[in-house]
């Protein structure tokens, strides 16, 4: 098969990841957010989040099914993990989100932290849809890119999440001396993640990406932030330690009791 | 022939809006027939609607019982669903229900701060945004300022 389509496969994996993990993390929210219409926002999001993973996961099971042999990790044949019950032979949305360990999932890092207080889970919903709108934005202008209805359907959706989170960015990061601190602090510490994301955008969405990220910064009274740490290593599988933990949670039903229907 | 599968779906209707039928939400893009098989061709409104598993199940399980032998559903994304699509039947259906439909057409979301759909309860026109997410993907919540009730509006998509 043509080296493009492996390509395509590997960065709709890493999409569905990432589309994935900011639905569980989002998710975990339900039930704790400081009032009702917020509670309901972030479910809204989750559940954007996870149908875009879906639709991502279902495309690449059908091309790793098409293609079985040049996907030899995806097919799943874990028999022996499960012990219970037989596992489906061949990908499904479900086998590739459940049935991958943390050194298969590609997601960038940001897409794994913990929630953190409100702040830091604004910070990071606003930064990860900013990522998505620009490469989805252009996948869904690009005739003939395998994902590009996927796209056009997920460019909607992310418009409202980039517009709720900028809100909340901008009414902390404008508002009373402690929510203001608390914004910078978030932005401080979700900074470290960015360089992965800007990384894997074209020169000219990077432009895009440092412009609108200076005017909400100016607009919200933040300042830079103060950290030069940084780390790009999601793609290649090496995570950080809070990635185990989520997948332990969101993975242990399937793991426990394979096969099993909601 | 494609009369009487309209028809049939016709009855099947949205589980979260029960008033609206799957036509006249407009996520039916196509439906053919060839003997006792039908293909029904579906664009969900929402990436993680889910109503859109509930409603591809009703359609097959309608189709089924009406003796049709196979019943296919595709799934197409592309064109994706917008909201001008919902038929005008379907937009006074929403209206009666409580539901304020969407205003004007769309391709990005609106400034949903600054629109005031009229309240489906008492038609006054001063509204406000309570959160531009509601109890389902597809609605926002308002409040009318005159009658003082909630509801909800169903987002230009
Ligand atoms: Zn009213």
């Amino acid at each position: 098969m043509p080296q493009n389509n492996w390509n395509t496969v590997t960065e709709a994996l890493a999409l569905a990841d990432n589309a994935l993990l900011m639905g569980q993390r989002c998710a975990e929210w339900c039930g704790h957010a400081p009032v009702l219409e917020q509670d309901i926002a972030l479910s809204n999001l989750s559940l954007d989040f996870i149908g875009e993973a879906r639709l991502l996961y279902q495309w690449a099971a059908d091309q790793i099914n098409a293609h079985p042999t040049a996907f030899p990790d995806l097919v799943q044949t874990k028999e022996s993990l499960a012990g219970k019950a037989p596992l489906p032979t061949e990908a499904t949305e479900d086998s590739l989100a459940y049935w991958r360990d943390v050194p298969d999932f590609k997601n960038h890092l940001i897409t794994e932290l913990p929630n953190g207080d409100w702040a830091q889970t604004v910070a990071k919903v606003y930064f990860f849809s900013l990522f998505q709108d620009l490469v989805f934005t252009a996948i869904a202008a690009e005739p003939g890119h395998p994902l590009q209805g996927i796209a056009q359907k997920t460019t909607k959706e992310i418009q409202y999440h980039l517009r709720w989170s900028k809100e909340w960015i901008l009414r902390l990061g404008d508002g009373t001396a402690i929510s203001h601190q608390k914004m910078q602090t978030a932005w401080d510490l979700v900074w470290a993640y960015l360089p992965e994301l800007r990384n894997d955008l074209s020169e000219a969405q990077q432009k895009s990406w440092d412009q609108h990220i200076l005017a909400l910064q100016e607009e919200s009274s933040l300042t830079k932030a103060d950290t030069s740490i940084w780390s790009q290593t999601g793609k290649n599988g090496q995570h950080t330690e809070h990635l185990g933990y989520v997948l332990a949670e969101m993975q242990h039903l399937q793991r426990t009791h394979p096969n099993s229907q909601w | 022939m494609v009369a009487e599968i309209k028809a049939i779906l016709e009855t099947v209707s949205d589980p979260e809006i029960p008033v609206l039928s799957v036509l006249d939400l407009g996520v039916v893009r196509n439906m053919s027939k060839e003997g006792d098989a039908v293909t029904i061709q579906l664009t969900p409104t929402y990436n993680g609607c889910p109503a859109v598993d509930a409603m591809s199940m009703s359609i097959k399980l309608a189709l089924l019982s009406a003796g049709y032998k196979t019943v296919h559903i595709e799934t197409v994304l592309s064109p994706a669903w917008t909201s001008d699509w919902i038929s005008d039947e379907g937009k006074q259906k929403l209206k009666a229900y409580g539901i304020a439909p969407p205003i004007g057409k769309s391709l990005y979301p609106e400034d949903m701060e600054n629109l005031t759909p009229p309240c489906p309860q008492c038609g006054s026109e001063e509204t406000t945004l309570v959160s531009a997410f509601g109890s389902t993907a597809c609605k926002a919540l308002f409040r009318c300022i005159s009658c003082k009730e909630p509801f909800d509006y169903f987002k230009c998509h």
